[in-house]
């Protein structure tokens, strides 16, 4: 089992829509994926064609004395779902900290090969993660904003740097993929995924991009992600 | 070095046989046009050369420039 988790330089990456392409690609080669929604937004189930009124999540389930395994749900046949959760009335706040949800890698597992966390935004400052994982993958786009928070970033805390939503035609943008290449050659691979409406039309349609755009760039590229991601697998 | 006498395995190695004939091993091979690209982009955005100066990353220091402190 290996786990992975996506983390942003700032909010608002588009690191939950990546993710569901990203557990949706690896299913498609054959992996048993189980997706763990950590952030109380509770929005990587609707990447699924969960109802927008759903529930049902861990954090629900812990808080109601339950297993937390009784939110997991099967979306494919090799994919698993495990929404955070939702309680009416007031928001629930996640109670799991790293140290439990490293337990809880090892009890899930035998049953998946790949464990793949939407972990919440956290400030850069903040010491560590809400969970540890075995493939950190740090997630910018090409824009000012990124680059002056990747300079605040341990960068070797990370395995790859994802660039989303990337245009080519845009002068600044490949200026920006042109510099960072070379700063942090040899140091941290890149890779990007490049900008594409389909991603956002995806969600809209309750499904993870391979499913709904299979042809689309930024597809091709998540399939790419996947196979990098393949290199790391741990048995 | 005699030509036809080195190992077939660092034939393909252009760069290292170059070191080694200069008596440079320290030489590492750089991208002369991304160099010049990265230093024209550290120009075309201000923010971006004041960042990486600041940041004193090996390979993208620029020098600083002459005192003006007006917008462009």
């Amino acid at each position: 089992m290996t786990s992975l988790a996506l983390h942003g330089v700032r909010g608002g990456l588009g690191r939950s829509a990546l993710l569901a392409a990203l557990g949706y690609a690896l299913q498609g080669v054959g992996e048993r994926v189980l997706l763990i929604d950590l952030c109380p937004d509770n929005l990587l189930g609707l990447h699924f064609n969960l109802p927008l009124e759903a529930r049902e999540g861990w954090a629900l389930a812990e808080r109601e004395g339950r297993p937390y395994t009784d939110a997991v749900y099967e979306v494919l046949d090799g994919l698993c779902l495990m929404p955070f959760g939702n309680a009416p009335g007031d928001a629930l706040h996640p109670a799991a900290d790293a140290a439990t949800w490293a337990a809880r890698q090892v009890e899930l597992a035998e049953h998946f090969d790949w464990l793949l966390f939407d972990v919440p935004q956290l400030p850069a400052a903040t010491a560590g993660h809400c969970v540890e994982t075995d493939v950190q993958v740090l997630v910018a786009e090409a824009e000012m904003a990124s680059h002056l928070l990747l300079g605040r970033r341990p960068i070797e805390r990370y395995d790859l740097l994802l660039i989303n939503r990337y245009d080519p035609a845009s002068r600044l943008q490949s200026d920006l993929l042109m510099v960072w290449r070379d700063l942090f050659r040899d140091r941290l691979p890149l890779q990007v995924v490049h900008r594409d409406e389909a991603f956002l039309e995806a969600l809209a349609c309750k499904a993870p991009l391979g499913h709904y755009a299979p042809q689309s760039l930024a597809c091709r590229d998540v399939q790419s992600l996947a196979v990098r991601c393949l290199t790391r697998r741990q048995s | 070095m005699k030509p036809g006498n080195a190992d077939p395995a660092d034939r393909s190695d252009d760069i290292a046989q170059l070191r080694q004939h200069l008596d440079m091993p320290d030489l590492n091979y750089q991208d002369i046009s991304m160099l010049v690209g990265v230093q024209q982009a550290l120009q075309r955005w201000p923010l971006l050369g004041e960042s990486c100066r600041s940041s004193a990353q090996d390979g993208l220091l620029m020098p600083a420039p002459k005192g003006e402190a007006v917008l462009p």
